[in-house]
């Protein structure tokens, strides 16, 4: 019988299908009686939603005895892509950046026009990103990168916090801030220009995810 | 729930500014989702210059403007790594472009002062626009500060300013032609600067142009500082209001409602805000208006149109057409307070400026009611943690200055319930008002009060760093100015006493902290007590209206003596005697009225300017208001022509409330100062300290006191 699983806060579908042992997502978004694949970002999961984790079929090798072999087992790899802007959507300045993924060393990264893409373990759901000033005026900006927790970009609270990463409005705590969230939803709206509303219409959240890149 | 850093910007220690902390929940991909990090615009404090700081319709900035730009100082030292950026705001009078240039204009005033560029205010200077002409009264102004009195600041440049100019020369070094000629206006602007922009060290201060956010590289300024023209007012009038200013009689009336529309806004942008100059959506002070129209909010226009009630943006955040603007000032305004920690004892006010206390609303109700407005009333807002209900408590309040306890200023028998200090009776916090006897509170010498509150064995003190001003609680000085408004006829028919008063008030008013209220009273009769209420712990009083001299005996008013111009004689009895009154509607208002300590509890502190006719014919009303503690009394003894009495009025405030920042010791000064020119028409009298041949060239003036009696 097929599991039904509910997906936790932090819960990615690569993340899940390392935990489950497989080689990569395409088992389950195959197998999945859900409309998983139809989605165009089949990656993000909500807390709260059913997965159907389908029934697996043990891996059958015929094998010759008498032999030595090497069994490779694939595993899914896992991205962190990031692009770091400044809140008018230009690329920053700033050309170096310090990865230290939880339970890791640090490790240097330089950005091409803001741009980072680097491998990380699917389990992974914090990471550290020391993103440094070229300007000595200017302070570095610390990212605490909580992995897989943005939600998927249909409800408010995923399109605000896109927002919120793209720099139209300010911290956590402020988002019950009528005031600044009309005006980071009416900025956004202005800039790709769509009709000003400010209210998360369907239009202005297909934009969000497009110009976010999920 | 960790947010954005609260110290980004701030830079205990030299080197690069402390980082910015923020936390983000990002996607993770196996294809191709990709995530976008921005950190956000943000301010990280803001200063106002209030409209008050600038000449009336104007661009030139008042001696005043001290007061304004020596709070830069203190955030530009915290916030060192934050750029500055500034924003000119002009009222809704006027089509919007014209309003676009006045607000580039003043925004561009408040620049070249802050970086001392001189070449800014001669362009002022040589350009004026409309009413804004620097080559009048601003030249006057400047004069006066540094020390070389120019005679009356009305704009005409007479011998007297040539003279101060030629002292000015003097003391510069320069060419001492009595000229204001391209090198003297120089050397005088630099001077000026130097003189009101300073830290609260009373030094001279400057911001270099690069600790502006374009930092300095546009010469027209873009991203450093621009003008919103009339786009984001903090005050909309009511329709009602705005169909009643629209009167040509009601101009004063208007223009003193609408200024705190016209100001200059000060901007500290968070360092990590990473700001592409080019990119900054503000259009330039010297460009038109259509970038601004391009960020109004969806409903923009709507927004700065009247609507049934008059709207204020700080309680119904919806004056600002500008999206832009509104975002960067939200994000100025102060966050949430972080939790008290056991053993801490928290003393905060409710809020930050308070009135004396005044019987009655204002306008004020007729008959005039005890109960005190929320506006005199401060909470004081003493939190602890852990500690047990029933704890004993005690709260002093002191003042900044000295450090003094104020007189009956403390409230014991406090107790604690739920972790906050309340009283035991109503078991809601302790509430505190101000009177006389807890003054004084000196305009210039900035009556700010702390507290110190104790819980059990601990204690803790309110904010009193008297560098930052932050978090003091300010005593706003009340200065009242009344109309007998049954009084008024259509402006240049006689006397037109409420615009008289409006205009006054507005020159008062060259600091938005004091309280001025302009009361135009309607009723044919008034009693005693509701002038007593109003006047009530003010600091100064002016009133507009009729002035007599009526007998003591019977009532009747004075027959003129033989030259017409002073009342001597009772038309019933020469051997009556008489007394000197204002007019309130029928109500005459004198010596005995005002000795009356129930119907009037305390008298002005500092100042009655009495700018009626004759009211200074004989001293009794005058020693009423001084036997009881006034200061100085101001008063005529003629019947007054009405074009003259606004005049010296007008000069007097200028010089009193604009220079000399309402110091009470300059009264004598500035009255011998100004009302020379008007001895013949009217006899302006001053009572109190410092009359009666204190000055020079009008000695006679005071002198005469009692001569036609």
């Amino acid at each position: 019988m097929p599991e039904q699983r509910k997906v936790q806060p932090g819960e990615h579908l690569t993340g899940i299908a390392e935990e489950l042992g497989l080689p990569d997502t395409k088992t389950i978004l195959s197998k999945s009686a859900d409309s998983l694949s139809k989605r165009p970002h089949p990656e993000m999961l909500n807390p709260g939603e059913t997965l159907t984790v389908p029934d697996l079929e043990p891996l059958k090798f015929t094998l010759a005895t008498g032999k030595r072999h090497k069994l490779t087992i694939q595993r899914p790899k896992a991205k962190l892509r990031v692009t770091f802007d400044t809140f008018q959507g230009k690329a920053t300045a700033a050309t170096d950046a310090e990865v230290t993924p939880e339970g890791k060393p640090a490790e240097k990264q330089s950005l091409d026009s803001g741009k980072l893409e680097m491998k990380i373990a699917p389990a992974c759901a914090q990471a550290l990103v020391k993103v440094k000033s070229p300007d000595d005026k200017r302070p570095d900006v610390h990212w605490r990168l909580k992995l897989g927790f943005l939600v998927r970009s249909e409800s408010d609270e995923g399109a605000l916090a896109r927002l919120r990463n793209l720099g139209y409005y300010r911290a956590v705590a402020r988002d019950a801030d009528p005031r600044e969230r009309r005006a980071a939803i009416e900025e956004f709206q202005f800039d790709q220009g769509l009709t000003l509303s400010g209210t998360l219409d369907d239009d202005t959240k297909k934009k969000i995810e497009e110009i976010y890149g999920c | 729930m960790a947010a954005d850093s609260p110290a980004a910007g701030a830079s205990p220690s030299a080197g690069k500014p402390e980082p910015m902390v923020i936390e983000a929940p990002v996607a993770v991909t196996a294809t191709d989702e990709g995530n976008i990090l921005a950190a956000p615009l943000r301010a990280v404090a803001s200063v106002p210059v209030e409209d008050t700081r600038f000449e009336f319709d104007s661009s030139f900035l008042l001696p005043d403007a001290t007061r304004s730009l020596e709070r830069v100082a203190p955030l530009h030292q915290r916030f060192a790594f934050a750029p500055v950026t500034l924003f000119g705001h002009a009222d809704r009078v006027g089509d919007e472009t014209y309003n676009k240039k006045l607000s580039g204009r003043r925004v561009r005033s408040v620049y070249a002062t802050l970086v001392r560029k001189t070449d800014i205010w001669e362009e002022l200077y040589q350009n004026p626009l409309g009413a804004d002409n620097w080559q009048g009264r601003p030249v006057q102004y400047m004069l006066e500060l540094l020390g070389h009195d120019p005679g009356p600041i009305d704009g005409a440049i007479g011998d007297k300013t040539k003279k101060a100019v030629k002292e000015f020369q003097t003391a510069s070094g320069l060419p001492a032609t009595g000229n204001l000629n391209p090198s003297t206006r120089q050397a005088l602007f630099a001077a000026y600067m130097d003189a009101i922009c300073t830290g609260s060290d009373g030094q001279p201060f400057k911001l270099a142009p690069a600790d502006f956010l374009g930092h300095g590289q546009d010469p027209d300024g873009k991203a450093d500082y621009q003008g919103c023209s009339e786009f984001n007012p903090i005050f909309v009038p009511s329709k009602q209001q705005e169909k009643d200013f629209s009167a040509p009689s009601r101009k004063n009336q208007r223009d003193y409602a609408n200024a705190p529309n016209r100001r200059v806004t000060l901007f500290f942008i968070d360092p990590a805000s990473e700001v592409v100059v080019g990119d900054w959506p503000c259009p330039k002070a010297t460009e038109g208006t259509a970038g601004c129209h391009k960020r109004f909010w969806s409903d923009g226009d709507n927004r700065l149109k009247p609507a049934d009630l008059p709207r204020r943006q700080r309680e119904t955040h919806d004056t600002y057409a500008c999206r832009f603007y509104e975002r960067l000032a939200l994000t100025a305004e102060p966050g949430e307070l972080d939790a008290v920690r056991p053993g801490e004892v928290r003393a905060r006010w409710s809020k930050l400026e308070v009135k004396p206390v005044h019987n009655s609303t204002f306008p004020p109700a007729t008959p005039p009611t005890d109960a005190i407005p929320e506006d005199c009333k401060v909470e004081l807002l003493v939190d602890t943690q852990g500690v047990a209900d029933g704890t004993a408590a005690r709260i002093e309040i002191l003042n900044a200055q000295s450090g003094a306890g104020v007189s009956e200023g403390a409230l014991d028998n406090l107790e604690v319930r739920g972790d906050k200090v309340v009283a035991p009776d109503t078991g809601e916090r302790p509430q505190w008002t101000f009177e006389a006897k807890q003054g004084p509170w000196e305009e210039w010498d900035k009556p700010l009060f702390y507290m110190v509150a104790h819980v059990g064995d601990s204690q803790g003190e309110s904010p009193h760093d008297l560098g930052t001003e932050e978090d003091l609680l300010r005593v706003c000085p009340v200065l009242v100015t009344i109309s007998d408004a049954i009084a008024d006829t259509p402006a240049g028919g006689g006397l037109t006493t409420r615009d008289e008063m409006y205009e006054i008030g507005d020159i008062e008013k060259s600091d938005p902290a004091r309280g001025i209220y302009s009361i135009p009273f309607n009723q044919a009769n008034v009693p005693t007590a509701l002038w007593g209420s109003v006047i009530r712990n003010s600091y100064a009083y002016h009133q507009t209206s009729h002035g007599d001299v009526r007998c003591r005996i019977d009532g009747a008013q004075f027959k003129p003596n033989a030259a017409g111009n002073a009342p001597t004689v009772c038309p019933n009895d020469a051997s009556h005697t008489g007394r000197s009154v204002l007019f309130i509607g029928d109500t005459p208002i004198g010596d005995a009225e005002t000795s009356d300590v129930t119907a009037v509890p305390s008298v002005p502190r500092y100042l009655v300017y009495i700018n009626t006719c004759v009211a200074g014919w004989e001293p009794s009303f005058a020693n009423a208001f001084l036997a009881r503690g006034t200061r100085n009394v101001i008063a005529f003894q003629m019947y007054i022509p009405d074009d003259d009495a606004r005049e010296m009025a007008r000069q007097f405030y200028r010089k009193w409330t604009q220079v000399f920042r309402c110091d009470p010791e300059k009264i004598p000064e500035v009255f011998y100062s100004v009302s020379p020119p008007f001895v013949g028409s009217m006899k302006p009298v001053l009572f109190g300290d410092g009359a009666a041949g204190a000055g020079a060239d009008g000695a006679d003036v005071a002198d005469a006191l009692g001569a036609l009696a």
